[in-house]
């Protein structure tokens, strides 16, 4: 479920569907009432509100906390981070990108499922994107490559299934933009035991 | 009395006649300007929504055409300052004229009209010439479109000739003429509709929008001025951009473009706390709890501040990780703010009861859609939902949502000011309508731009076909004409406007003996 939730735009979208449902449900059902049906002031007590205006606040507060703590073992940052931290026991693939309008140079295209691999972007240019699609559309993440830094913009994946994956440029950088992709193929790893086990928890 | 505004309003075909000012009140002083203002973000609003059309349609009717990319930045550019931000302009102007007893005369009105208006031509001159940069100028992109020959220097230079007037206007003008009649100016009984302090939620959220405007936009007129300079060939361009490097105007960019949009929902959130009360059913005209509507206005100040930080959470390590945590629980702090908004306007219906006018209902559909915005906007200012939908449509479906239930918050409001500027009432059965056709057309939208987000869709992206996304183009040509259908209707109603009663005119009538 938090998989589902945290590691895909699907999630964010379910999540927001359920906020807004329920918002929009009190939201149109105050205004009808009070509107429509029974347009007149309240019997309840000021006081009584007030209660149920801090038990509201606590409410929300309480499901803010819980949404972004649930979704720290899935952020990017964290991840990348702790792989970067056992780097002496898993062995880290660099994988250096260059964008240029309208196309990337890619140092390796082929990659192994299970390998940590660190994205190092840079951009030529102008802003460009770096963003990995699953071979089934979905976003995988992606990447801003501002140019002109000192660093490159990077980033520690591991890939958990085989297949070709799209790359795409998702910061506008001109006529060209929508032509600037390139692919990533993800083959399964052959060798018995995966340089990722018990790395990284989530 | 007739002035440059009025003489202007006069002779502008079909929209003219919408905003024509009463002169029979008096009150042209606080009538004039603002309704000049609101009239031209009315042409605006034609002319971005035609073009908002026009991109599902050349994706559908030939997908990669890069014509998609001018019918983007026209879009963007028209919605954004010259449509949502003037017309906020003209009614807060007008508001805090009438609430303050302060004329809206002088130079800055004028400068900020015609800083914005003519910037905002230029702008589509330069457009229409080639320029095809998006609505967030994404620099160094003018220059490396030039060199690369997508578009000419002229074009560059005008586009930022443009761009440099509107953002005066927005940045420097507009919030000084408001500050000026919030604390100085002299105040003239006559001109007085409804006397309100800086302790009314309704004039605090105005104040401090200002305020965010002109302390937020100095950052990226400091960067601005230079490459300005630097394009009309006063300064040696190579100078200027080994100073201002690209990440240099990204944030100065994004500090402004994000609490451009803050400040606009605070005065938008202001002008419903000043607005909701008027249309209550015992006519108490109170809040459910002034303190509440202000903290929940200091709340979305606090935190919006400095919630920018998610614009830049996929720059890793560039950003550094603290500032993704910080941006990440600022912007969800903003959060807080809405929900004890959200408290305070259904607080004060349950408690008080409503009168279902068009004005109010149209208010309040606004901020039902500014919520959902809300809601859109925090889950993918998440660190880890972020990666997933940066660059998609969902970031544009946020946008256009903030500026498009802004806009109609707005448009509920000057349902109720409008007798006051014109001497004539909005037929209501229209403004019904408009509240049906808009719940359709603006959820509409903003949802199929989520779900495009969601499922991958790229933002600013000429090729929708490319990954099975058209489904989601078609929709939103289908919703997008609903939603321009509503607001034909609302400006069909101004057309249809009927002579209002004196008093709603804002005429004195003395009570009979």
């Amino acid at each position: 479920m938090a998989k589902f939730l945290f590691e895909s735009g699907q999630g964010a979208f379910a999540l927001t569907l359920l906020f807004f449902f329920v918002f929009s449900i009190a939201f149109a059902f105050v205004i009808y009432w009070k509107g429509f049906a029974a347009p007149k002031p309240s019997t309840t007590d000021h006081p009584k509100l007030v209660r149920t205006e801090a038990i509201w606040i606590f409410v929300a507060l309480t499901l803010f906390l819980v949404v972004n703590m649930s979704s720290i073992p899935y952020m990017p940052t964290v991840i990348s981070n702790a792989l970067a931290a056992n780097s002496s026991r898993n062995h880290i693939q660099d994988v250096n990108i260059l964008a240029v309008s309208w196309a990337f140079d890619i140092s390796n295209r082929n990659l192994q499922v299970g390998q940590p691999i660190r994205f190092s972007g840079t951009s030529f240019d102008t802003l460009h994107g770096f963003a990995v699609y699953q071979p089934d559309g979905r976003l995988l993440f992606t990447m801003m490559l501002i140019p002109g830094m000192p660093r490159p913009t990077s980033l520690i994946h591991v890939f958990e299934k085989a297949g070709t994956y799209t790359v795409r440029c998702l910061e506008y950088c001109g006529t060209g933009h929508a032509n600037m992709q390139d692919r990533l193929i993800v083959v399964n790893n052959t060798s018995k035991s995966s340089p990722m086990a018990g790395s990284i928890e989530k | 009395m007739k002035t440059t505004a009025t003489t202007v309003i006069e002779r502008v075909p079909l929209f003219g006649r919408m905003f024509s000012v009463d002169v029979s009140t008096g009150l042209e002083e606080i009538n004039t300007w603002p309704a000049l203002f609101i009239m031209a973000s009315f042409v605006w609003l034609a002319a971005a929504g035609l073009m908002g059309l026009l991109m599902p349609a050349t994706q559908i009717v030939e997908p990669g055409n890069s014509i998609f990319y001018m019918f983007l930045t026209a879009h963007g550019a028209a919605m954004a300052l010259p449509f949502a931000f003037q017309l906020m302009a003209g009614i807060s102007l007008h508001r805090a004229g009438g609430c303050l007893g302060r004329p809206v005369t002088g130079i800055l009105p004028k400068l900020t009209f015609w800083c914005m208006n003519g910037g905002a031509l230029v702008l589509t001159l330069a457009i229409l010439d080639g320029l095809k940069i998006s609505i967030v100028t994404m620099w160094p992109l003018p220059l490396v479109g030039a060199n690369l020959g997508e578009w000419s220097n002229t074009a560059v230079v005008l586009g930022f000739t443009g761009i440099a007037l509107v953002l005066i206007a927005a940045i420097v003008l507009y919030p000084i003429n408001l500050l000026w009649l919030v604390f100085a100016g002299e105040k003239r009984q006559e001109l007085l509709l409804a006397e309100r302090s800086l302790k009314d939620p309704g004039m605090l959220g105005m104040t401090m929008a200002s305020l965010v405007l002109l302390i937020s936009g100095t950052p990226l007129l400091i960067v601005a001025v230079p490459v300005l300079l630097a394009l009309y060939g006063i300064l040696p361009i190579a100078a200027v951009t080994s100073v201002i490097r690209p990440v240099v105007f990204q944030y100065a960019f994004y500090i402004w473009a994000h609490n451009l949009m803050e400040a606009m929902a605070l005065m938008a959130a202001s002008a419903v706390y000043a607005t909701l009360p008027l249309y209550l059913a015992d006519g108490s005209r109170k809040l459910f709890s002034d303190r509440l509507a202000n903290l929940g206005l200091w709340v979305i100040l606090g935190t919006s501040i400095t919630s920018f930080f998610h614009h830049f959470f996929t720059f890793i390590p560039n950003q550094p990780a603290i500032l993704d945590y910080w941006g990440n629980i600022m912007s969800w702090g903003t959060g807080v703010g809405a929900a004890i908004s959200i408290f305070t306007v259904l607080g004060t219906i349950w408690e008080h009861g409503l009168l279902a006018e068009p004005g109010v209902l149209i208010v309040l559909t606004g901020f039902a859609l500014y919520i959902l915005d809300g809601i859109s906007a925090i889950m993918v200012s998440n660190v880890a939902w972020n990666y997933h939908l940066h660059g998609t449509m969902w970031v544009s479906g946020h946008s256009m949502t903030a500026i498009l239930s802004i806009a109609v918050m707005w448009l509920g409001v000057l349902y109720h000011h409008y007798p006051v500027i014109t001497g004539r009432e909005i037929e209501r059965n229209l403004g019904y309508w408009f509240v049906d056709l808009f719940v359709i057309g603006g959820f509409g939208t903003t949802l199929v731009m989520l779900a495009g987000g969601a499922a991958g869709m790229p933002r600013r992206f000429a090729a929708w076909s490319q990954g099975g996304w058209m489904p989601y183009g078609i929709l939103l040509l289908i919703f997008g004409i609903i939603l321009g259908l509503a607001f034909v209707l609302y400006a069909y109603g101004l057309m249809k406007s009927r002579e209002a009663e004196p008093v709603r005119r804002g005429v004195f009538v003395p009570a009979v003996s």
